[in-house]
């Protein structure tokens, strides 16, 4: 790598300025909005504007979702990952690009998907209804959609994971005698655990603040079906700009815990990686 | 423990990589499986463990049929090429794997993986991490951790492989040696014809799915049963012609009137085959009437032994090696001429 | 001796496989097939009703046009940002590569509500460019690509980063010594390696900015017919019950972007390519 980096010439100088004045305009600075405009009223301002009742409220009920979707989805992106990378079977291609699918649909067609299943006009809407069931603009809705949107995101960290590791790790547990439990538990998972909290924290920050499918299966009712995001979206119309950020600041901390812990994997990977000469 | 396999078949699509493949391999045996890759040998071997799916095929451990018994229940110590050792775990985990698994007592895990890293000697190693080890250390924390369990059998896929030259040799007889001590019957993959002869009790050689020749290293390398396999041992002039009247004629009436190393083939076509050390060179002045005539093409020295390039009147190249002294007392050069003959020779009907 | 033996295989695949086809099926295979079903069923005339409508014809255009372009300005700032980061000794040199991943950090909405702060024309870049550029961002065009921009960003970046970094520099050395200007080692040398990661990075800033809503609906001001965007337009169809028109609107979207996946992909796997 070092052996890569050039001498710094007027060129470069000139690349590098660019390339940060790039970065800063775009990206930097509408992150230091966000904490700029969450602190303006001073810590206190920041305290009153989370604690505010009804974005506590928005607040208990994305954490609500979170913790349906992260669970489901992490199960999920397991026991994918683990038949992806390690069965050979007909339509495992098929399986991949089902995997990927949500990452290509706009958040928005992801909750109309729902619409169209739950909605009164749709496949089951009036059986639902006669049955007095509430999925859509309810919190049911909210979290099938939060599901789909953060469906892939477990299982693409594990997938490449396993498939860079290969099999003989496994194959030598069982030429050992581990059973299919132990296996697991001595071997596999402690093998991707780091890959495996970078992929909760990173769909746990995106059901978090996911908001075009849910704005869509949410029917924005106040106090009850209004996510963070929703909420934030509301106070900023009512030109409560410093406690839509301040509200906005914990939905960013999840963000960067997530990237921290990226880096963290990022580093520790080599470890659990195979030894290839 | 002894190995029975008979008949085994394993394709790749209509490639066999085990083509009717049987095997005895007796207790306490050291048996090595040579050939080039793609011949079949880490197929075998894998098939033994019970990690590869077969044709056709049985497998017996000490006469009970094991074909269809899971890998983790057969009770093998496999070494893979990598080692496959588990990076999360350091060493003393590593090797008290199959101890763990078996829910042994800690103070029995801890008394056995002391004995184990003392046989392969890292008794000092025991908390280091895989990723903090050399290639001779993971091969034998490797080793150790297949031997916890006490296995009936310790197969190796290319134990050397991924090693330097000199970790490799010291490796080689370190193995061998343990092997006098533990008398654990043992199979191991090599393409290295030296490692095999030098490490086994036997060595088998493989090609195309085939079993080309199973026997003692001695009678293997000096009686080797085809042009493949004396091929692949290295160092050999294959030439083909034919057997007419009880000599070997060959391109551009060659004649070699010598009788056959191993054993000697019927009248038709038959290549054949003279080791390098085995052709003799001298000067021209100094010919017999039988002696081919050749020119000095090139003169590759590496120390006590040199190899000579020479081309025949019929325009094949030929290489003989001799003693540094043989090359000082010839005192040939490029370009001039000189003749050789056949010392030992073998025939095989082409 | 005949029979055949059973497959050794590893632990876990009726575990696995039934867990996944039902999360799978539930989750992703079943909306999907109500879509595709519902999208079926609406009578062609209707298809043809509501794309003809030159409001759904500007959102579309707007979508597909802007995330190309948004992703054609991401690859180029992406690259130069990749290249710096890669090539570069320079103090805040960690700060900057950091910098690169927030986008992933920042809720969409949250992104978009920022944004418009400061680009809109009482934010301080907003009211810079209108004042000494005469130039309107947000509640325009220009303001749906910079969102876009934003979000495409960090996918170029974090795909042609890791290439460029296995990249020998010992490739423009030698390229060098064999007389090639730093034109000719830029175009011959290190753009064919670089090619596929950069369609790469391209598609996937392209595939989200096509269906990207939460940071763009904000500064976007969504102005049926010129700055309204599809996936908006979705929304209010779906407000007004119009459930056809909005699933003919998304599976136009979805459809169009995956064919236009579909061909990205295809450019990257040029023969001679690795």
């Amino acid at each position: 790598m070092s052996a890569q980096q050039q001498r710094m010439g007027v060129a470069a100088w000139i690349a590098v300025a660019l390339a940060a004045a790039i970065l800063g305009l775009l990206i930097a600075a509408p992150m230091a909005m966000v904490v700029g405009q969450a602190f303006s009223k001073g810590l206190g301002g920041w305290w009153q504007a989370v604690t505010d009742e009804e974005t506590l409220r928005a607040l208990r009920l994305t954490a609500v979702v979170a913790l349906v979707a992260v669970p489901i989805n992490t199960l999920g992106g397991l026991a994918a990952a683990w038949w992806i990378a390690r069965f050979r079977f007909p339509g495992r291609r098929l399986a991949v690009a089902l995997l990927d699918l949500p990452l290509s649909v706009s958040p928005v067609v992801a909750g109309l998907l729902f619409v169209l299943l739950f909605g009164t006009q749709g496949w089951w809407g009036q059986w639902l209804q006669a049955r007095d069931i509430k999925v859509l603009f309810a919190v049911p809705g909210i979290a099938l959609a939060t599901l789909f949107v953060t469906l892939p995101m477990v299982a693409r960290e594990l997938l490449p994971l396993l498939q860079s590791q290969g099999s003989d790790a496994d194959w030598a547990a069982v030429t050992l005698g581990a059973s299919g439990r132990q296996l697991f538990w001595w071997v596999v998972f402690p093998r991707m655990r780091w890959a495996v909290l970078y992929g909760v924290l990173l769909t746990a920050a995106r059901a978090l603040g996911e908001f075009g499918a849910v704005s869509v299966v949410s029917g924005h009712i106040r106090g009850e079906t209004n996510t963070l995001p929703l909420h934030i979206e509301v106070l900023y119309a009512e030109y409560h700009s410093q406690q839509a950020f301040a509200a906005s600041s914990l939905l960013v901390l999840a963000g960067l815990l997530a990237l921290v812990v990226r880096r963290v994997v990022a580093a520790r990977l080599p470890k659990g990686a195979p030894h290839v000469h | 423990m002894s190995i029975e396999v008979s008949g085994l078949v394993r394709r790749f699509g209509s490639h066999p990589a085990l083509d009717n493949v049987s095997l005895h391999v007796g207790d306490g045996e050291l048996v090595a499986l040579l050939g080039p890759s793609g011949s079949g040998k880490t197929t075998l071997l894998r098939a033994i463990a019970g990690l590869e799916p077969l044709d056709a095929g049985r497998v017996t451990y000490d006469g009970v049929d094991v074909t269809d018994a899971p890998a983790r229940m057969r009770g093998v110590g496999f070494v893979f090429q990598h080692y496959a050792l588990f990076g999360h775990l350091d060493v003393h985990e590593n090797v008290a794997f199959a101890l763990r698994v078996r829910k042994r007592p800690d103070a029995e895990v801890r008394a056995r993986v002391a004995e184990l890293l003392d046989l392969v000697q890292l008794g000092g190693f025991a908390d280091r991490y895989p990723d903090q080890l050399s290639g001779g250390q993971r091969q034998r924390v490797a080793l150790a951790r297949a031997l916890a369990a006490e296995p009936r059998v310790l197969l190796l896929d290319e134990p050397f492989s991924a090693l330097d030259a000199q970790v490799r040799k010291d490796l080689r007889r370190w193995l061998r040696s343990l092997h006098d001590r533990i008398r654990t019957t043992c199979l191991f993959v090599t393409h290295d014809q030296e490692e095999a002869f030098e490490l086994a009790d036997r060595v088998v050689v493989f090609h195309k799915g085939r079993i080309e020749q199973d026997g003692p290293p001695r009678q293997v390398w000096r009686q080797p049963s085809s042009a493949f396999v004396l091929q692949f041992l290295g160092h050999v002039n294959l030439m083909s012609g034919e057997r007419r009247g009880g000599q070997w004629v060959g391109p551009g009436d060659l004649r070699w009137l010598g009788a056959p190393q191993g054993p000697d083939v019927a009248e038709g076509p038959a290549v054949l085959g003279v080791r390098h050390r085995d052709l003799a060179v001298r000067l021209s002045a100094q010919a017999g009437p039988t002696d081919w005539p050749v020119t000095v093409e090139r003169i590759a020295t590496s120390g006590w032994r040199s190899e000579l390039q020479l081309r025949l009147t019929n325009g094949e190249l030929l290489t003989a090696e001799v003693s540094g002294d043989e090359l000082d007392e010839l005192a040939l050069r490029t370009g001039d001429a000189a003749a050789v003959w056949v010392r030992h020779g073998y025939l095989f009907a082409a | 001796m005949a029979g055949r033996a059973k497959v050794p295989r590893l632990p876990g695949l009726g575990l696995s496989s039934t867990v996944t086809l039902l999360w799978l099926g539930a989750l992703a295979l079943l909306p999907m097939a109500a879509l595709v079903i519902q999208a079926a069923q609406v009578p062609l005339g209707r298809w043809q009703a509501v794309l003809a409508d030159p409001r759904v014809l500007s959102a579309l255009g707007l979508s597909f046009s802007g995330a190309l372009v948004a992703a054609l300005l991401a690859t180029l700032a992406g690259g130069l940002v990749a290249w710096v980061l890669v090539r570069y000794q320079f103090a805040g040199r960690w700060m900057m590569d950091a910098v690169v991943d927030l986008p992933f950090a920042l809720p969409t909405a949250v992104a978009g509500i920022a944004l418009t702060a400061l680009w809109g024309p009482d934010g301080i870049f907003g009211s810079f460019c209108k004042q000494f550029l005469g130039l309107d961002v947000a509640f325009t065009r220009v303001g749906v690509v910079l969102a876009l921009v934003f979000v495409g960003l960090p996918f170029v970046v974090r795909t042609v980063q890791p290439v460029l970094a296995d990249l020998d520099a010992a490739l423009e050395e030698a390229a060098a010594c064999l007389g090639a200007s730093q034109l000719q080692v830029l175009t011959k040398v290190l753009l064919p390696p670089l090619r596929p990661a950069l369609i790469t990075g391209f598609s996937l800033a392209f595939a989200r900015g096509v269906g990207e809503f939460g940071s763009v609906v904000f500064i976007a001001g969504n102005l049926p017919n010129r700055t309204e965007i599809a996936p908006l337009l979705v929304v209010t169809r779906l407000e007004e019950y119009d459930y056809a028109g909005a699933t003919v609107l998304a599976t136009t979207l979805l459809g169009g972007s995956l064919v236009l996946l579909g061909l990205l992909t295809r450019l990257q796997r040029r023969p001679g390519q690795s």
